[in-house]
């Protein structure tokens, strides 16, 4: 036995092999099959000599988890855990322990995919519809939204949707002054391109209602009182403009809800419904409107619809808004959202029931107004009467030393100015916590207070709730331990999600999210901390903030990354950004033409709409690449207002194009600037570097290329990398006073860096795999794909290829020809792949009637196969209707998906087998998933919405 | 004296087809006014709107109605337009997207025609949408509206239909 050395048998490259499925053997023979001995000929073969990198990323050598999670645990460490009373709509909360172990920290939630497939999703679909109907009882209004990214944005998109409604031709927008200072910030950015202006002032005084077509008000206002709205909103109607009320959850259990007051929007935060804080993200802001204004909504939206055995069945409505459809006409560019922290915010209200928050919001208030009491006692004044859970105290020349009595005692308190403080409290708060709040503001001074007094309430009267709310039963019915955890566990079993099978969804890369990469995410350490604590509390966050942004920059060949957009969508918003502010910089300010090709995701036309752009489309020739003689002339056409192209490298189509120099270069030689939307990463890291061959800024998709799971439709995290001369455009922070901010552009968050207790898990994904595992992962991803497209050719034409007839990462499959020829649809297949136990691929993006499928490094050979062997055997039942064997009518492919209901039926009049509807291979008899419904109707379901939880016969 | 009139072709597609008509057109002095021309399932559809003098008139509707005898895989259909004053019309351009379904341009049609708003231009398409694959309908439309009716009417008016249809307007003159 030869003996090894230590070194070799510490086995740092360990979690390499973990991650990234194929053996080594079985990537030789993958190999093979495309006719190479290695790997290094192949990769020389499909990426573009022009572009690629022969030198190794600078970056550390793999790490073992074990090693990862240590380093991780000392940079958390470096975080300093106070009780934050900051407020300004974040607070402390108690994620319940159910929610948290079998939510938060289950993949079964957590590694789903955004449910557009809504038959394999209606376990998280409901429990979304659960978290809509929240937000629609507490807020009183009549639809809601399943989620925006943070209250900041969601008060942005409130705005622009309110322009979009309103029939006033007006060009301002009102903001109350006692809004949410980061919320305002967001608004002023999101307001200058698109020429709206913003009025900060007092609704009382400053709101001149003829001139706007809208105004924001906050419900508690951020110094905590309760103020009255209704003649604002009425002089706004009565001009044909809306209002907008920013709000919090928890205070509407007690505080007439906005509905009730007038509101014809409503935004806010549901952060403190059980999720961590995590000094700013990602939580889940919500939207609420009238019914009468649904179609100018922004966001996702659940609603009803029934199944093909006409059983209730619930699905994404309303589609036809969103940026996926709508492209540049869209209500907004927001795509990946919250789905996973609204859906924890939801499981919180399930856990809780209306008694149980109302209880907690009365406990909260009551604290606040024992504290009110025991300040005013001492002395000290406060700044306003009403309040639900926020105190401003007039603390005048003692300001200084109650703040840092306070930090010693183990509290940060809201530092406003010189002479005024404020503190928020919430659910956390203990008696403890209470009397050394009031020995902190004693200052020595002696102070009795009964706690258990029953003093007076800062609630004013004429606003408290008097509406039911959350009468629903799911509300009620799942109150004991038992009970909500077998709910959990009901509603994940109905879905498909990464812990039972690949989800080869092209541009999507859904590959492993590893249960190490996950862990620290429920650190206190990193949960605890408020997003506004002084800078030297959060030396760990930025210790870890630093380090990502440098491995990032050598991963994209850029200077400098911004961590702060909390999605793809916004990474681009804030991209196109730096864009203008640089040409800005230079006196160009009528660059404004945004060249995009027609493949583009829908969010690049719409974002660039939001940045104030004209969006012009430039073509692709018949290899599926941009078209260098339209690209030509439109540069030619447009050179002097050329402000930049969008494009996606590899291209969406899924191909290497040969000549993204050419394209890049021909901007930049007139005038223009070069976005690449960097949601392929996965095809690139360690091969080739946008920064390195003419991108000036992209966008990351850290839910693809780095790990962040998808969550049922987000978090995300869409960093923004970019050369030198864009870094001083970079987004600039709300709220947070810190040297290297930048300070051209607004913040285009809420919070400075955005999701920031999501990024452990790309840190930890860079570090277990070292420079030499992300570029394996990268190889082996394009490799999989490739064996994969091969495989599948002789059944399916592959629509696009490129040097050598490879494809990147992904392949686009054409069902065009077989729809023609026999009427099976992309939807029929995709709907025989959920028999076949899998998630179907991308369809219809970026061309109609085609699959876009993408393996990632993750699956094994074994899986790959698996779904090759579906495909093919799909290819086989849609050959038997071309042979008209049976009608397309009368097929399992138009009856697909089935039903346990259906297959175990006393009537089956079907032409095909009930073992050929289910078991269409053997493999399935040892593991098969049956989806929860039918066919979901999608006529049904808009023409009938209803988007809240339905009526409670549904549920006996 | 100048006549109108509206010209339908529908036929099996082939290469000529529009340019004998032309040339007919052509023979009689006619003036190719407007038209709309569509490829569908292997049909050509054909709306031409000519000025023809008045003395020319007859023949032209001799010949064009010969051509419709001799081929039976051409059909061609002629009305003189009744001259209609729509001057104090002002045309509003819309797009609309949807779920598609059976009877859903008869819809929109009969909606606007309670509204009596004149459907200049209808264009409708069927695709499948990104992502969820569910079949849409677009319609591309130009519509002549009376002074009494504002956009916003009409507007309102399709989207009090059950189908949740997006409606943008592109232009109003
Ligand atoms: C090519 C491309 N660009 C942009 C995006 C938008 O990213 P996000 O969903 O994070 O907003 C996506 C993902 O959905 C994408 O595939």
């Amino acid at each position: 036995m030869t003996e090894l050395t230590l070194s070799e048998l510490e086995n740092n490259d360990d979690f390499i092999g973990r991650h990234i499925g194929p053996r080594d053997g079985e990537k030789a023979a993958m190999l093979k099959s495309l006719g190479y001995d290695e790997m290094a000929s192949f990769i020389a073969d499909v990426v573009p000599a022009s572009i690629f990198e022969a030198e190794s990323m600078a970056l550390a050598g793999a790490q073992t988890e074990y090693a990862t999670l240590a380093r991780m645990r000392a940079i958390a460490d470096q975080n300093v855990v106070k009780k934050s009373l900051i407020g300004m709509g974040y607070y402390n909360t108690i994620t319940p322990p159910v929610v948290q172990r079998n939510v938060l920290e289950n993949p079964a939630w957590y590694t789903a995919y955004t449910p557009y497939q809504a038959e394999i999703s209606q376990g998280r679909l409901e429990a979304i519809l659960n978290f809509q109907t929240i937000v629609k009882d507490l807020t009183g209004m009549e639809i809601a939204n399943a989620s925006l990214l943070d209250e900041g944005t969601a008060a942005a998109e409130a705005m622009t949707m309110a322009q979009r409604v309103s029939r006033s031709k007006a060009t301002q927008f009102f903001v109350s002054e006692s809004c949410l200072p980061q919320t305002i910030a967001v608004i002023q950015t999101r307001a200058k391109p698109l020429g709206i202006t913003i009025v900060v002032g007092d609704h009382r005084s400053d709101l001149i209602a003829e001139d706007c077509f809208g105004a924001l008000f906050q419900y508690p206002a951020v110094d905590g009182s309760i103020g009255d709205f209704r003649e604002a909103i009425a002089a706004l109607q009565a001009n044909k403009g809306l209002a907008i009320m920013a709000t919090d959850l928890l205070a509407l259990t007690l505080l007439t809800p906005p509905g009730e007051l007038g509101a014809d929007i409503v935004v806010g935060n549901s952060q403190r419904f059980g999720v961590p804080l995590g000094y700013g993200g990602p939580h889940a802001a919500f939207m609420a409107t009238a019914d009468k204004h649904k179609r100018s909504m922004p966001g996702r939206l659940i609603g009803i619809s029934v199944d093909s055995a006409g059983d209730s069945a619930l699905r994404m409505a309303l589609q036809t808004r969103e940026q996926h459809i709508r492209r540049e006409k869209a209500t907004s560019n927001v795509c990946t959202a919250q789905a996973l922290l609204a859906v924890m915010a939801s499981f919180y209200a399930v856990f809780h029931g209306p008694e149980g928050l109302k209880r907690i919001a009365q406990r909260v208030h009551r604290q606040t107004s024992l504290l009110a009491k025991a300040v005013q006692t001492l002395g000290f004044t406060l700044h306003a009467e009403t309040f639900f859970d926020t105190l401003t105290i007039n603390t005048g020349d003692k300001t200084a030393a109650l703040h840092s009595a306070a930090r010693d005692a183990g509290f940060n308190l809201r530092e406003i100015d010189s002479s005024t403080l404020g503190l928020s409290l919430d659910e956390t708060i203990t008696r403890d916590d209470l009397c050394e709040l009031v020995a902190v503001f004693a200052q020595g001074q002696d102070i009795e207070c009964d706690l258990d007094e029953i003093v007076a309430s800062g609630l004013p009267g004429d606003f408290s709730r008097t509406s039911d709310f959350l009468t629903h039963p799911v509300f009620q019915r799942y109150r004991s331990e038992t009970e909500i955890m077998r709910y959990m566990r009901l509603l994940a079993d109905k879905d498909l999600a990464l812990d039972r099978a690949m989800i080869p969804l092209g541009s999507c890369t859904m590959k492993l999210n590893a249960a190490v990469e996950m862990m620290p995410v429920t650190w206190d350490s990193f949960g605890k901390l408020h997003p506004f604590v002084p800078l030297d509390q959060a030396q760990g966050y930025q210790t870890l903030i630093k380090e990502l942004e440098a491995m990032l920059c050598v991963c994209t060949g850029y200077d400098n990354v911004s961590l702060q957009p909390n999605a793809g969508s916004q990474g681009e918003y804030a991209g196109l950004l730096a864009i203008q502010g640089y040409h800005h910089s230079r006196g160009d300010d009528q660059r404004t033409v945004c060249l995009i090709p027609s493949s583009a995701h829908g969010t690049n036309p719409a974002s660039a709409v939001m940045a104030g752009l004209k969006v012009v489309l430039v073509e692709c020739d018949a290899s599926g690449n941009v078209d260098l003689a339209d690209l030509q002339a439109k540069c030619e056409l447009h050179s002097e207002q050329l402000s930049s192209i969008m494009i996606t490298y590899p291209s969406t189509h899924g191909v290497f194009e040969e000549q993204v120099r050419e394209v890049c270069g021909m901007v930049h030689d007139h005038g223009g600037q070069v976005y690449i939307d960097g949601a392929n990463m996965n095809a690139q890291v360690g091969l080739c570097a946008p920064g390195h061959f003419g991108g000036d800024v992209s966008h990351l998709n850290l839910h693809k290329t780095f790990c962040i799971p998808h969550g049922g439709g987000g978090p995300g995290v869409g960093p923004i990398g970019v050369l030198a001369h864009l870094a001083p455009f970079l987004p600039g922070y709300a709220v947070v006073d810190a040297d290297d901010a930048p300070a051209v552009t607004g913040p285009v968050s809420a919070a400075p860096w955005g999701s920031a207790s999501i990024l452990p898990i790309t840190w930890a994904y860079i570090a277990l795999m070292g420079s030499e595992g992300l570029t394996e992962a990268t190889r082996t991803a394009i490799l999989s794909a490739n064996y994969m497209a091969t495989r599948l050719a002789p059944h399916y034409p592959v629509l696009y290829t490129g040097r050598k007839g490879f494809v990147a990462h992904e392949c686009i499959i054409d069902l065009r020809g077989i729809k023609d020829a026999c009427g099976v649809t992309v939807d029929d297949v995709a709907k025989r792949l959920i028999d076949y136990g899998f998630h179907a691929p991308t369809m219809s993006f970026p061309v109609a009637g085609t699959l876009m499928i993408e393996p990632t490094e993750s699956e094994s050979l074994q899986e790959i196969d698996r779904f090759c062997d579906a495909m093919i055997s799909i290819r086989e039942e849609i050959q038997e209707i071309e042979d008209s064997k049976i009608e397309h009518a009368q097929s399992a492919l138009h009856h697909a998906p089935h039903t346990l209901k259906v297959v175990t039926s006393d009537t089956w009049d079907r032409l095909y087998s009930r073992e050929q509807a289910a078991y269409p291979v053997p493999s399935l008899y040892k593991n098969k998933y049956w989806p929860s419904v039918g066919r979901v109707d999608n006529v049904h379901g808009d023409r009938h919405l209803i988007c809240s939880c339905p009526p409670v016969s549904d549920y006996e | 004296m100048n006549k109108t009139l509206v010209i339908t072709v529908l036929a099996t597609d082939r290469p000529g087809i529009v340019n004998t008509l032309s040339e007919i057109l052509v023979e009689h002095n006619a003036n190719w006014i407007d038209s709309r021309m569509a490829n569908l399932a292997d049909k050509f559809a054909g709306l031409v709107q000519v000025v023809v003098p008045e003395d020319q008139l007859e023949g032209l509707k001799k010949k064009l109605q010969a051509l419709h005898l001799a081929d039976n895989q051409l059909n061609i259909l002629m009305e003189e337009a009744t001259a209609q004053d729509n001057t104090e019309q002002r045309e509003l351009s819309l797009e609309l997207i949807g779920a598609d379904r059976p009877g859903i341009i008869d819809d929109i049609t009969s909606t606007l025609t309670k509204l009596n708003v004149n459907i200049n231009q209808l264009e409708t398409e069927q695709r499948e949408a990104s992502m969820s694959s569910e079949i849409l309908f677009y319609a591309n439309m130009t519509l002549g509206l009376s002074p009494a009716i504002s956009n916003d009417d009409v507007q309102d008016a399709l989207e009090a239909l059950q189908d949740q249809l997006m409606v943008d307007i592109n232009f109003s003159e």
